[in-house]
């Protein structure tokens, strides 16, 4: 508690200097006004609870304490992956039916196409585990675990291309500028380990074009020491963590306490938040100095278990790596652990493209979900696979053997979640023939948001920021907890 | 064709009922002074030829009934007496001026006539409102009772009482029950009785155990609003989405009359049910435990404990040790004043051996206990053993054998044994197995 306590009196301390500031010339203008008998409760507590305050508590007992995010970046198609549709290959070349798209918005990559082909799968379907699920061939190792994930064919978005969708999936707006979704439960759950940061970002190299901003991980109005820690995909995952020749811990730490002596020499004058945030990071890199080193050494991993992950595992910076250091942070109780692949992104030859990036993803993926399962900590990590938005089912471009593509498609994309309160062994949710609309049960990203905060013990419509003379949410003013995911 | 005419019995049957009231305010509370007779007897006619026409709907209308018979005979006949009654009166009304006991015989009858018709009117009327429409008993009802926000579902005794008569019984009988019972049976359904909800209506079973989506039960009330077959009907009161969702998590956990809210208290679904009637869904969850020792847990965190409550409003605790490299045997004696507290309690990657796990002997909350790579060997099943709520229990990388496995006869509470690179044999396992059935146990997962 001690950590999470002393944020939280600390904030408390701060909150009562606010309060009773102005509680003291609220009531002096209470009194001069003659309103002061009214309220039942004096100004200042009025006032008091109008703070913002980190829940340090869930309000309700929770399934999942930790969260690995394995973002996959570039929109995967829904088609070629998990939403098998036998009429893609019957009508393999026809155009898409007008009563089928309707007035749904196209990109701008296509608004110049006479023609919208449907293009059949890149990809064969079978089925796999004890109810029969259709998946693709191309990612096998996720078949092995169909049984242990609940996949959910009708998520839908609003956003069409990749900054704002990521953003909105990230933050709950499209615009950047809003914290994520790791600092939100950083502020409000706080950290499980002193020595880690518990939010931490890793991007693979080696997927795509498209570039990635860090305002996916920003801790927007929120204390900033509660944004994403991104490791290098390097071999020294944070830089500057070991200390200089000639420079011992000890010398590290007597620098540390004077720096930050006078930082709170400036935070008696200035109150400012930030210098505390400072602080606080500080005093963190100075602990993770112990710490990081001894999760980013595989070398105690035994061989069958870096077989598990893939050939890459060793090479830092590939999905594979990171999906095993995300395993050794969970172990160590970090609460977010945030995975970026990028490379979805197949407007052009995406028979060959997607099985580039299943290559590079599947088989960690599914090691990841079955290496937590056998140490026993699937059951309160919640694992999360998907993109910001899905790929249409008509051919973006000339419909080639080989070289078609599909844009982007907001109307319908699949993802999965596993462990962590998660139903599992499920399919939820149903898109049309054409993987177009969705027909059944549609869960909006706000949905998907309510709900990994309900696995997490948190009531999304009670989480609360205010900024900027606003009371803001993760799911901003919307959004319902899919009962039926839940185990 | 000849059905719809009936239909339109509601609609025709206020006209009598109205004109013979006029009839009688002529004959006996305004007397005219000229052309009486007349006026009256015109009355008369009009009101019978209505009341013809509105028994003959009723009796067509009665063809398809939903109602039950004996319901609709109390209405019936009272209306066709009435009917009879009110068309005597004219041809009496023609000759009572001339004989004195015909008169009499008229005014007795103009009575009976109207008290006839207040019964059969009060009978149709119960019969679409509901039986306890008029009463006071209703009124009170619905001010105190029956205000969705004031039901509380009785939950008080959390350990034995049924889901469905605590929680799905309360719900159907404020918004189904209405229009679903002995007296009023639409679509032959009842909804009263456990028993009789089980055997449907006349569109068949309206509840498939365990198929909630086969159910017309769900069915019905997840059609669009507008649909003609959308229940509760359109105008009535709504099932809220909370309501919806424990309805549906009851048939699809087999729509048990019996089953008890513990089996299933972890519920999501029956928590933010229970939460939208204004209940603490915590206190349904969770053991009732008096608040930690405030010293004690000050001690906890002295030497690296991290203690936090498992959810707000809880004394329940989980602790961590995660942040104790140097975790020692006596240390976890620090617990003991918080014994009760402690639902969660993570020792994983420490140095404890057996004489430190003794010192959790009889947590009796104690629900998730980690100890993945500690030291902990078969020494230490005994007090495992006697943990009652345990229900999550990680021995991954632990000295665990068959001969610790074996003392563990009927953990009953225990969900998930983790045993993964112990040395604990396949045979062992399946011994384990068949006094634990309920136990999933997870060992190397490829």
């Amino acid at each position: 508690m001690d950590e999470l306590m002393k944020r939280h009196f600390e904030k408390t301390r701060r909150d009562f200097l606010k309060g009773s500031v102005l509680g003291l010339g609220g009531m002096a203008l209470g009194s001069l006004l003659g309103c002061g008998r009214n309220s039942s409760k004096p100004l200042a507590e009025q006032v008091a609870e109008e703070i913002n305050r980190p829940l340090v508590n869930p309000h309700f007992l929770p399934k999942a304490k930790r969260v690995i995010y394995l973002f996959q970046s570039g929109g995967p198609s829904q088609m070629e992956l998990f939403d098998y549709k036998p009429k893609l290959y019957e009508m393999h070349g026809q155009e898409i039916p007008e009563s089928v798209v309707g007035k749904n918005r196209i990109s701008g990559m296509v608004t110049n196409q006479y023609s919208f082909p449907l293009a059949m799968p890149a990809v064969s379907y079978q089925q796999y585990g004890a109810n029969g699920t259709y998946l693709s061939d191309i990612i096998p190792h996720t078949a092995s675990i169909v049984d242990d994930i609940c996949i959910v064919r009708s998520m839908f978005t609003e956003q069409i291309n990749h900054e704002p969708a990521l953003i909105f999936t990230q933050t709950g707006n499209q615009l950047s500028g809003r914290p994520c979704i790791g600092s939100w439960l950083s502020y409000g759950l706080g950290s499980m380990n002193d020595n880690l940061p518990s939010f931490i970002v890793m991007l693979s190299k080696g997927g795509g074009d498209q570039p990635i901003s860090n305002a996916a991980w920003s801790s927007g109005f929120l204390p900033s020491h509660h944004q994403g820690v991104q490791f290098m995909s390097t071999k020294e995952p944070i830089p500057f963590l070991n200390n200089p020749n000639g420079t011992d811990r000890m010398d590290r730490r007597k620098a540390l306490d004077y720096i930050k002596g006078f930082n709170h020499l400036q935070n008696e004058t200035w109150h400012d938040p930030e210098i505390e945030s400072q602080i606080s990071q500080h005093e963190m890199a100075y602990r993770m100095q112990m710490e990081i080193p001894e999760i980013t050494d595989l070398s105690n991993e035994p061989q069958h278990i870096l077989d598990m992950y893939g050939e890459d595992v060793l090479i830092p910076g590939t999905f594979a790596h990171n999906c095993i250091l995300a395993r050794r942070l969970a172990e160590k109780d970090v609460r977010f652990v945030q995975l970026y692949h990028l490379g979805w992104d197949h407007h052009g030859s995406i028979a060959s493209g997607i099985r580039r990036a299943t290559k590079q993803t599947d088989q960690a993926s599914a090691a990841l979900v079955k290496d937590l399962k056998q140490r026993g900590l699937l059951d309160d990590t919640l694992v999360i696979w998907g993109g910001e938005f899905g790929r249409t089912s008509f051919s973006q471009g000339k419909l080639t053997p080989d070289g078609f593509g599909r844009d982007h498609h907001p109307g319908c994309y699949s993802m999965w979640m596993a462990g962590g309160g998660v139903k599992p062994g499920m399919v939820y949710g149903e898109t049309d023939d054409f993987a177009h609309n969705v027909v059944r049960d549609r869960v909006h990203v706000h949905d998907f948001q309510a709900t990994m905060m309900h696995l997490l013990g948190i009531d999304h419509e009670k989480f609360i920021f205010k900024a900027q003379g606003r009371r803001y949410r993760l799911t901003d003013v919307s959004g319902h907890v899919v009962h039926n995911l839940l185990a | 064709m000849i059905e719809l005419i009936g239909r339109l019995h509601p609609a025709i049957v206020h006209l009598p009922i109205g004109i013979f009231v006029l009839a009688f305010i002529f004959q006996y509370i305004m007397p005219l002074k000229s052309g009486r007779d007349e006026l009256i007897r015109f009355v008369l006619v009009v009101s019978l030829i209505f009341s013809l026409l509105a028994t003959a709907m009723g009796w067509i209308l009665s063809w398809n009934s939903e109602y039950a018979e004996a319901t609709v005979d109390q209405h019936k006949w009272p209306a066709i007496f009435f009917t009879m009654a009110s068309g005597l009166l004219i041809p009496l009304h023609i000759k009572a001026p001339s004989i004195p006991l015909v008169k009499k015989i008229y005014h007795g009858l103009f009575f009976v006539s109207m008290v006839l018709l207040m019964v059969a009117g009060h009978r149709g009327g119960s019969l679409t409102h509901g039986e306890d429409y008029l009463s006071l008993m209703a009124f009170q009802d619905k001010d105190d009772i029956k205000d969705t926000s004031r039901i509380k579902p009785n939950i008080s005794d959390t350990s034995m009482t049924p889901i469905f008569s605590a929680l799905v019984q309360p719900m159907l009988e404020e918004k189904c029950v209405k229009c679903h019972n002995e007296k009023k049976i639409k679509g032959g359904l009842r909804m009263d009785q456990f028993a009789l909800l089980m055997k449907g209506g006349k569109n068949g079973v309206a509840v498939e155990r365990g198929d909630a989506e086969n159910s017309l039960l769900i069915q019905r009330t997840l059609l669009e609003l507008d649909d003609e077959k959308h229940m509760p009907p359109k105008g009535k009161k709504q099932l809220s989405e909370q309501e919806l969702a424990l309805l549906y998590w009851w048939v699809h956990h087999g729509a048990s009359a019996t089953a008890p809210i513990r089996d299933h208290i972890a519920n999501d679904t029956i928590n933010p049910f229970i939460a939208s009637k204004n209940e603490q869904p915590i206190a349904v969850v969770l053991p009732e435990v008096k608040a930690p020792d405030s010293l004690a847990l000050v001690a906890l965190v002295k030497i690296g404990f991290h203690v936090t409550p498992v959810a707000n409003g809880s004394h329940l605790l989980e602790i961590s040790a995660i942040n104790m490299p140097a975790l020692k045997d006596e240390d976890l004696r620090l617990l003991k004043p918080v014994a009760e507290n402690v639902l969660w309690l993570h020792l994983a990657d420490r140095d404890i051996t057996d004489q430190g796990i003794a010192h959790i002997s009889g947590f009796k909350n104690l629900r998730r206990l980690d100890l993945r790579h500690s030291k902990m060997t078969d020494a230490s099943a005994a007090v495992i053993g006697r943990l009652t709520s345990l229900e999550y229990l990680n021995l991954v990388g632990t000295q665990i054998s068959d001969m610790g496995l074996a003392q563990w006869k009927d953990l009953g509470a225990l969900k998930q044994l983790y045993c993964w690179e112990t040395n604990i044999t396949p045979t062992g396992l399946e011994f384990f197995k068949r006094s634990n059935p309920v136990t999933k146990v997870y060992q190397a997962i490829n």
